[in-house]
């Protein structure tokens, strides 16, 4: 470990700005425990640009990134994760280099990844970084943004967030289609594919997973689809479209010779567990003496209850059976002996002026011009006396 | 080593290192004078040195001062302990120049400050100061003896200065200031 410290007391900005302007290259860990348990994320640096970064180093952001916008195939992809095995090359990389994804995409993808991962970092209330200098990103895909562009559109992000939050108000919100619209919907290609994934059960951090778009891009599109009534935020005291419906057809069964059938909802995917009584086939007063029982235990979440149920996770938390092998977080660094100056033992007064010809005659004292920091040619008089004002006005 | 401008979201921003020996007052000075809080990577000392100070920097102090909207002037403390000496040539690239902070109290240090100046002089061709603090109010060293066993130039501020106090840590920074301002009048008539 080169560089540690707590983001409380050294804000994410400042430790960017010093790696980028001392052009260093290595792995800025950053880490801190959540409700959810620890989070670690990383930003990568290469000659002080930031190559890479990611806000939860435990998945391989970047090519789910990738995978989320439908630019990698099957055959690619178990390609990438073979090599990426093998010899540990990153996901991303591995895509890029077989030829399997335009490079411009990747160059584009990384480019929100990193963008997206400060946004997240910066929005930490809390954590500690380490900087662990020379490690190399084996996911770097050739990314070099400057720092504090990359600092200026975090900032700008978080300028709006609390905007977004008002509309969409975190990542355990779920989503709903409401059945009428006041008008025709006009929706861009971006907005039907996130639309396109809201079936009233996933969650916001769903759609982030699903669609590998980043929380804000994902929260930015939904405030916009939220505003314009195409998508509402699931409200456990506002009526089930669907479930009133059932119920109010229910109350036709005394008057209708044959049962009342509700029609039959599509087949549940894989894994989710089978629809609850009433949904199915059901007769009206079955349906009807259902939608009472849960009434009476809305825990049950049936059906006609106007209530929703707490869904598994549609995207359960799963294993990253492909992810590199990490470097070690902390390694001891190779510490530089050339800069190790002469250091002796206590010395008295009384002998401190005869020590002055040893002093000159020490070879630390010759200077080396060749590769030695000079001054910047940027700092000039003007800039000087600015600072000497700011400085005499403290 | 090329010199880097350092852009901080538009600004612009410059950095001043502050070194010298082991427990001679860095991180206070640079507490003192930052408007932020400074990076605390103190850490407890087990080695041979903590019967001189209980915790010391093992990373670097970090404080900050903006001048106006568009200028931050960024102060860097180097870590006090000799292990630690791979930070220097990190912290002092793209500085303005230097301050070298020796406790007047203890003479003792001379040699560890001579030889953290050497090892700055051989990296860097930037202005500095020496500040001779005296915070503990007992002067053993006088400037005539520090300009002597560190080999000073006329023209090398040296300052008394007390950092705890904030008019003198300024005082500190406008000698070096006030040093790179004659280098660069300096290099212009020159020119």
């Amino acid at each position: 470990m080169n560089l540690e410290g707590s983001l409380d007391a050294f804000g994410l900005p400042d430790v960017v700005t010093l790696l980028s302007t001392t052009a260093k290259t290595g792995a800025l860990g950053v880490r801190r425990v959540g409700t959810d348990g620890p989070v670690e994320g990383v930003l990568w640096f290469h000659d002080g640009s930031l190559s890479g970064a990611s806000s939860d180093r435990g998945r391989a952001s970047l090519v789910r990134r990738l995978v989320g916008s439908g630019a990698v195939d099957d055959a690619a992809l178990r390609a990438a994760v073979a090599r990426s095995v093998a010899d540990g090359t990153g996901l991303a990389r591995a895509l890029l280099e077989a030829g399997a994804v335009d490079p411009e995409l990747v160059a584009q993808a990384a480019a929100d990844q990193a963008i997206d991962a400060v946004f997240d970092v910066l929005r930490w209330p809390d954590g500690d970084f380490g900087f662990d200098q020379g490690a190399h990103d084996a996911d770097d895909v050739g990314l070099r943004l400057d720092p504090s562009g990359v600092l200026v559109e975090a900032a700008a992000r978080a300028s709006t967030w609390g905007q977004l939050e008002a509309l969409v108000p975190g990542p355990e919100s779920v989503l709903t289609l409401p059945v009428v619209l006041a008008d025709d919907p006009l929706l861009t290609r971006d907005e039907w594919a996130l639309l396109a994934l809201v079936d009233g059960r996933r969650r916001v951090r769903d759609l982030v997973e699903l669609t590998g778009c980043g929380q804000f891009a994902v929260t930015t599109t939904l405030a916009h689809l939220v505003q314009r009534g195409l998508v509402h935020i699931h409200d456990d005291a506002t009526p089930d479209h669907v479930g009133v419906v059932e119920r109010r057809l229910g109350l036709l069964a005394s008057v209708e010779s044959a049962p009342t059938t509700l029609p039959a909802a599509p087949a549940r995917p894989t894994g989710e567990p089978p629809a609850g009584p009433g949904s199915l086939g059901m007769s009206a007063a079955a349906a009807l003496a259902a939608a009472r029982a849960a009434q009476a235990h809305p825990q049950n979440g049936a059906p006609g209850s106007g209530r929703v149920a707490r869904q598994p996770d549609v995207v359960p938390a799963r294993p990253e059976p492909f992810q590199p092998e990490r470097r070690p977080e902390h390694p001891e660094p190779a510490y530089a002996s050339h800069m190790a100056p002469s250091r002796g033992g206590a010395m008295s007064a009384t002998v401190v002026e005869g020590a002055t010809a040893r002093t000159l005659s020490d070879p630390m004292m010759q200077t080396s011009p060749e590769g030695a920091i000079e001054r910047d040619a940027s700092v000039n008089r003007s800039l000087l006396l600015r600072l000497i004002a700011g400085v005499r006005g403290l | 080593m090329a010199a880097r401008k350092t852009r901080r979201q538009g600004g612009q921003a410059v950095k001043i290192v502050v070194t010298g020996p082991f427990a001679a007052g860095k991180t206070t000075l640079i507490r003192t004078i930052s408007e932020i809080t400074v990076l605390s990577t103190e850490r407890g000392i087990t080695d041979d040195t903590r019967s001189r100070k209980a915790e010391t920097t093992v990373a670097m102090d970090f404080g900050r001062i903006s001048i106006d909207r568009d200028l931050v002037l960024y102060l860097f403390g180097t870590p006090g302990q000799e292990r630690f000496d791979f930070m220097w040539e990190i912290l002092g690239e793209g500085m303005l120049g230097y301050v070298l902070l020796v406790d007047a109290s203890r003479p003792e240090t001379l040699e560890e400050a001579a030889g953290i100046l050497a090892a700055f002089r051989r990296m860097a061709h930037v202005p500095f100061v020496v500040a001779l603090n005296t915070i503990d109010g007992e002067v053993r060293v006088d400037e005539r003896q520090v300009r002597s066993f560190l080999n000073l130039g006329p023209t090398t501020p040296v300052v008394a200065c007390d950092a705890t106090s904030k008019d003198s840590v300024k005082s500190v920074l406008l000698a070096l200031l006030y040093s790179v301002l004659d280098e660069i009048e300096t290099e212009a008539a020159n020119a």
